[in-house]
């Protein structure tokens, strides 16, 4: 296939996804597009359960992400699984990847190599995995839909 | 004191379960002792082995100590083909990545100008790394590698930190989150040897998609996403050897008590190809294309557990232990020694119980000691959210007092193909 065919098959790809999804969080998901072009997302999937919608990218790195929007399109949380963790500025929004980076800068004496986590009663993100095998997922908790359970965002959960 | 007597009981069931054990397969038990020229000299007269090398657990290179529970080992890499060569220490033995990664600031000017670089089009190869906490970038050379008495010739590996046209980490690299690695005082380490169960660290995916996410070419500190032919790809060092290339054994001796300044062991390469790695009778714990198995702790099947030298504590959720507060939020930090098991299962079905101790990590790290059996935290760290909690990482602590097979993926190993676990 020449460089212009694959163009045009992206082109098509692109326009035969319906209701495309990302944005960063707390955002609304009507920007969700331009996000999904920069991170190269190669497919896209969408999936409601009752107030909450997720919007499933897999990017072309073969990571799969999500986001959740409440009924009115807020995005309040996001969840990857996949070899690369995928650019979390992108997908978090820069002010809440500055506090995440800001959370997980090294200290102390002693190095110890652990999962990148954010823990604030606005804003979680847990993280875990090793090398080619990443997951994780960030949330709003004063964001999220009454009753809704962080659990569910295990990998695979939803 | 408490913990000793705790971790006495401990020692007493390791050597209960080597004995029996349940589920398919048991391990020869006793076989704690370390040390490679014990096992290989009782074995034959005829040809003495060179398949291992000395691990050493230790606080890291000088300009960049702190470390705890991390193995290192000496690599020797040179200019292919010619006598430019470079020892190296101080570089991270870690089965949970793939490839040699050597810090730029670690090599002499005369390593950095004789490296060749790997070209993709008339443009320098470059790599994206990721790790949990973080991640390297660097570009992509070629070196005669040598690490006990194992060589390879004209292997793939990565100079982390690389100047040049490599000087500038693409935004795609740094936006994936955590800390650059890309010094010695970042790393706390000259460099580290992936040889976990994957043969290559991407593989076709990386020589058929551009945005694969690992893989850059560079022209004046410009970096641009692109593929890269799996032979030029970094492979696991020890798929590349001769003959002792389908896996490695970690040899390292048990710690008694909380600790103890340092530790020395052996890294084995291959699995049943010498008299001093033959498989026998442990138990095999056959693992997922991602290298997962199942850890069930106190009843939850957690589905994507793994057991990997490079993480430094027991990583797992468990709001009954006590958290530590400040700097150490995250560890645990229980009034006493707790006494614990874990119970592995593979793929294949095979269980295996996992008894280990957490340690109070305020007390662990006032010691002097850098090789800390009971090191544990929350890699979901801690508050009053629900635990995220579908993984159990067994960290270095695991291997202390166990002999543990790594076999490579899709390589027989003493009998099973890999990839798995056994001990």
């Amino acid at each position: 296939m020449t460089s212009w065919q694959a163009g045009i098959a992206l082109s098509l790809l692109i326009a035969s996804v319906s209701a495309p999804a990302h944005a960063t969080l707390g955002g609304k998901a009507s920007t969700i597009e331009n996000d999904r072009i920069r991170m190269v997302g190669r497919k896209s999937a969408q999936m409601v359960q009752g107030e909450v919608t997720s919007h499933e990218v897999t990017l072309e790195n073969g990571t799969v992400t999500r986001q959740l929007t409440r009924a009115d399109g807020t995005v309040f949380a996001v969840s990857w699984q996949g070899p690369v963790r995928p650019n979390l500025n992108q997908l978090f929004g820069t002010s809440y990847f500055k506090r995440f980076q800001s959370d997980n800068a090294p200290v102390g004496r002693i190095r110890m190599r652990r999962a990148l986590a954010s823990t604030h009663s606005d804003f979680v993100v847990r993280t875990g995995g090793h090398a080619g095998a990443f997951w994780g997922f960030a949330f709003l908790p004063k964001a999220a839909p009454a009753g809704f359970s962080a659990q569910s965002l295990h990998a695979g959960a939803q | 004191m408490k913990p000793h007597i705790l971790l006495t009981g401990l020692l007493l069931l390791l050597a209960a379960c080597g004995g029996g054990g349940g589920g398919g397969s048991t391990s020869s038990g006793g076989g704690f002792s370390g040390g490679g020229s014990s096992s290989s000299s009782s074995s034959s007269s005829s040809v003495a082995l060179s398949n291992f090398t000395t691990i050493s657990v230790d606080s890291g290179p000088t300009q960049a100590g702190g470390n705890v529970n991390i193995g290192f080992v000496t690599v020797t890499i040179c200019a292919p083909g010619t006598s430019t060569c470079q020892t190296i220490d101080h570089v991270i033995m870690d089965t949970g990545s793939v490839g040699l990664r050597i810090e730029n600031e670690a090599l002499t000017p005369a390593m950095r100008t004789a490296l060749p670089h790997t070209q993709v089009a008339g443009k320098g190869a470059a790599e994206c790394y990721q790790y949990v906490d973080g991640y390297v970038f660097g570009s992509i050379r070629t070196a005669d590698f040598t690490i006990g008495g194992e060589n390879v010739a004209a292997m793939p590996m990565m100079v982390i930190g690389d100047d040049g046209d490599y000087a500038n980490v693409p935004t795609d690299c740094s936006s994936g989150g955590g800390t650059s690695h890309d010094t010695i005082a970042d790393f706390g380490a000259n460099g580290i040897i992936g040889i976990s169960n994957g043969i290559i660290d991407c593989g076709s995916y990386c020589a058929g998609t551009t945005n694969n996410g690992y893989y850059y070419t560079c022209v004046a500190a410009t970096c641009t996403p692109s593929t890269l032919a799996t032979a030029s790809q970094v492979p696991n060092p020890v798929a590349r050897m001769a003959v002792n290339n389908n896996g490695t054994i970690v040899d390292l001796p048990a710690v008694a008590g909380l600790g103890t300044p340092s530790l020395t062991g052996t890294l084995y390469f291959g699995i049943g190809t010498q008299t001093n790695n033959t498989l026998g009778n442990r138990t095999v714990l056959t693992l997922s294309n991602s290298f997962l198995l199942t850890a069930t702790y106190k009843g939850v099947a957690l589905t994507q557990s793994f057991i990997d030298s490079g993480t430094n504590f027991y990583g797992f959720s468990d709001s009954a232990i006590p958290s530590c507060t400040g700097n150490l939020a995250g560890f645990y930090c229980p009034a006493t020694s707790l006494g614990l098991t874990a119970t592995l299962t593979g793929q294949n079905g095979v269980v295996a119980n996992v008894p280990f101790t957490i340690d109070n990590t305020s007390q662990l790290v006032q010691s002097p000691n850098y090789v800390l059996p009971g090191l544990g935290g929350d890699p979901a760290g801690f508050d009053n959210l629900e635990p995220y909690s579908n993984s159990f990482d067994f960290g270095l602590p695991f291997f202390y007092g166990r002999r543990v097979y790594t076999a490579i993926s899709g390589r027989n190993a003493g009998g099973t193909l890999g990839p798995y676990i056994a001990f």
